[in-house]
């Protein structure tokens, strides 16, 4: 059963159409990159997955149900988001910051119990946060908060994991670091992932399938070395590229035209 | 420490900060006019108590002093613990829903427009346009949600309450309410002294049968709010990621919103604007204890009561026979305090 399936979505800001009939369908245990231009949809899309935006009726499925007559709550029993930037603005453990993830699954007076807290605990030794337990939320680094807010969404025990530029605020270790985590995971948990990614070559070398976006609709769905050639990347970037294979990955490296060339 | 290891002993200083609150409560019925001791007090609350009262020895006090302790002295401790216990917890949760440590209870408007309508209150009834002895805390309550109805809907975009929105629609609402007040005040020189008093909020009108519907409302409405706790802690974290951990962010506010007015409604209504409890006990509670809503709210709830204890004793004892009104002893302690906050933040460079 496929863990996503989009269905002819299309979405609206006022008169500026965003996604214009975009249909794709996604598998349990893989990892999806999305990618594309500013501008091309990727936001909206997943707002609308997540129902921060209302999507129309019968247009996306989440593990067979519509999200648009899905609570909130159910969503995020099989729905994790790891944001861009989490802004910390109270003294939290990372302990208790980690066990918010559990949430969903709680009932109001309900108190996390000794298992959220194995659950949390083996999230954080995973991650790597687990020495930190007892330090505030506030003062980690960014690419410890990040590892800390996956930590989280993996508490949550999704089915389906939602990344929007997870990276772009770490330096290239993390960046790395976090790739690896979230693909161990996804491996180990039959996990649907997927990430929106800006640097193509990351989004070549971690994911299984791409997901390129124009103009609000899936351009091209594939393998890296179906989607990544210079032909698409003229037709969605409109920039000329050369596209090599990465002599360690085997999977397309891009290196973009620029203005300035060596002189042979 | 985290939460989740601390749980424990948040349960015992809970209880033990409990019973501090009774026996301050209990002390500060001996204070006044009438000289009380601390036992005699204690035993005429013992009679009370159907089983105990078997066990004891009769009362060596006069009666007029039952009248006093019972009548007079408890109904108001007891009135001032409400009031603090209701702002405090209603500031606590306001603070964190609106993301803002300047929230208050009176953020929406709820204070001004009670203020306007108690001051039209006592205006008709000094002209004799209204009768009864309801009529003020009647006027109170209706300017008070008539206001925040309106601050909603001019804030409301769609089915959205943007939070900026509410703040900005609420200070515009209160200048407008003010503004009417200062001309009734102009217009109305015979009962301007009993609409400034009642602006500056006292407890001394406590009686049994008030209590009787306010302390079942706001203990029952602060157990409603405690129960938001875990959803506010995920709101601090920001209304999107908030939402992607199961809360519908929208109904909250509304829910949150609505069961905190009306509790500030009320609560005005019966003592007029006590300022500065509900802004400063969460704030205390949050330095000492951490932000954590399971925790500020509960610690809000007892460190309000007692502080209006504490603050409505002095009022009435400080100047004897005379009594200052319990919003500027409120005032008078709380923007110290307010301001030690403020450099504090200046020096750490973070408020909450």
């Amino acid at each position: 059963m496929s863990s996503l399936r989009i269905r002819n979505l299309s979405f609206h800001y006022g008169d500026q159409r965003v996604l214009d009939g975009f249909t794709a369908t996604l598998h349990p245990g893989k990892f999806y990159c999305v990618l594309g231009p500013n501008g091309s949809g990727k936001t909206t899309l997943l707002k609308n997955i997540q129902k921060l935006l209302a999507p129309k009726k019968e247009a996306v499925y989440l593990c067979g149900k519509d999200v648009s007559e899905t609570s909130i709550k159910e969503l995020a029993k099989v729905l994790a988001t790891v944001p861009q930037e989490t802004s910390m603005t109270f003294d939290f453990s990372v302990l208790d910051y980690v066990l918010t993830g559990r949430a969903p699954h709680l009932e109001r007076f309900q108190r996390e119990s000794q298992g959220d807290y194995e659950a949390a605990k083996e999230a954080m030794e995973h991650t790597g946060i687990w020495p930190y337990q007892q330090k505030s939320v506030r003062a980690l680094s960014g690419g410890e908060l990040q590892r800390v807010i996956i930590a989280r969404a993996m508490v949550q025990d999704p089915r389906v994991l939602l990344l929007d530029e997870p990276i772009s605020h770490l330096d290239l270790y993390h960046q790395i670091h976090v790739l690896e985590l979230v693909k161990q995971y996804s491996r180990k948990k039959n996990l649907t992932v997927v990430a929106v990614l800006h640097d193509i070559n990351l989004a070549s070398a971690y994911g299984d399938e791409m997901l390129l976006l124009k103009d609000g609709k899936v351009f091209l769905q594939g393998e890296p070395h179906a989607v990544i050639h210079e032909q698409s990347m003229q037709q969605v970037y409109g920039m000329d590229c050369l596209v090599l294979e990465n002599p360690l990955t085997g999977k397309p490296h891009i290196i973009p035209h620029t203005g300035e060339r060596r002189k042979i | 420490m985290s939460y989740f290891h601390k749980k424990n002993l948040y349960r015992k200083l809970f209880l033990g900060l409990f019973l501090g609150l009774i026996l301050a409560m209990v002390f500060a019925t001996t204070l006044g006019a009438a000289d009380l001791s601390f036992r005699d007090s204690l035993h005429i609350f013992a009679e009370r108590i159907p089983l105990l009262r078997r066990l004891l020895p009769p009362s060596t006090v006069a009666d007029k002093y039952q009248v006093i302790l019972w009548q007079v002295r408890m109904p108001r401790i007891l009135l001032a613990a409400t009031v603090g216990m209701g702002l405090s917890v209603v500031g606590a949760a306001l603070q964190g829903l609106f993301k803002n440590p300047m929230a208050d209870p009176y953020i929406m408007g709820v204070s001004s427009g009670a203020a306007l309508g108690a001051s039209l209150g006592i205006t008709l009834l000094g002209l004799g346009i209204l009768q009864g002895g309801f009529t003020v805390q009647l006027m109170a309550f209706i300017g008070a949600l008539l206001t925040v109805y309106l601050v909603y809907e001019i804030a409301k975009v769609g089915h959205r309450v943007p939070i900026t929105m509410l703040i900005l629609a609420g200070v515009a609402i209160s200048a407008m309410a003010s503004a009417m007040i200062s001309i009734l005040l102009l217009l109305n020189r015979d009962q301007a002294d009993q609409i400034i008093f009642w602006t500056m909020g006292s407890v001394a009108a406590a009686r049994w049968k008030q209590l009787m519907w306010l302390m079942p409302l706001v203990m029952g409405s602060s157990l409603w709010i405690y129960s938001y706790g875990r959803t506010l802690n995920l709101l601090l974290s920001g209304e999107d990621a908030a939402h992607g951990l199961g809360v519908d962010v929208e109904k909250t506010k509304k829910q949150l919103l609505f069961i905190s007015s009306i509790t500030v409604a009320f609560v005005v209504s019966v003592s007029g604007i006590i300022g500065f409890v509900g802004l400063i006990v969460p704030h205390g509670v949050r330095l000492v204890l951490g932000g954590d809503h399971r925790v500020l709210l509960p610690f809000s709830a007892l460190m309000g009561a007692l502080f209006m204890v504490f603050s409505d004793t002095l009022a009435r004892t400080l100047l004897a026979p005379m009594e200052i009104p319990v919003g500027a002893v409120t005032a008078l302690f709380g923007a110290p305090y307010f301001i030690f906050l403020l450099y504090r933040a200046k020096r750490k460079g973070g408020f909450i």
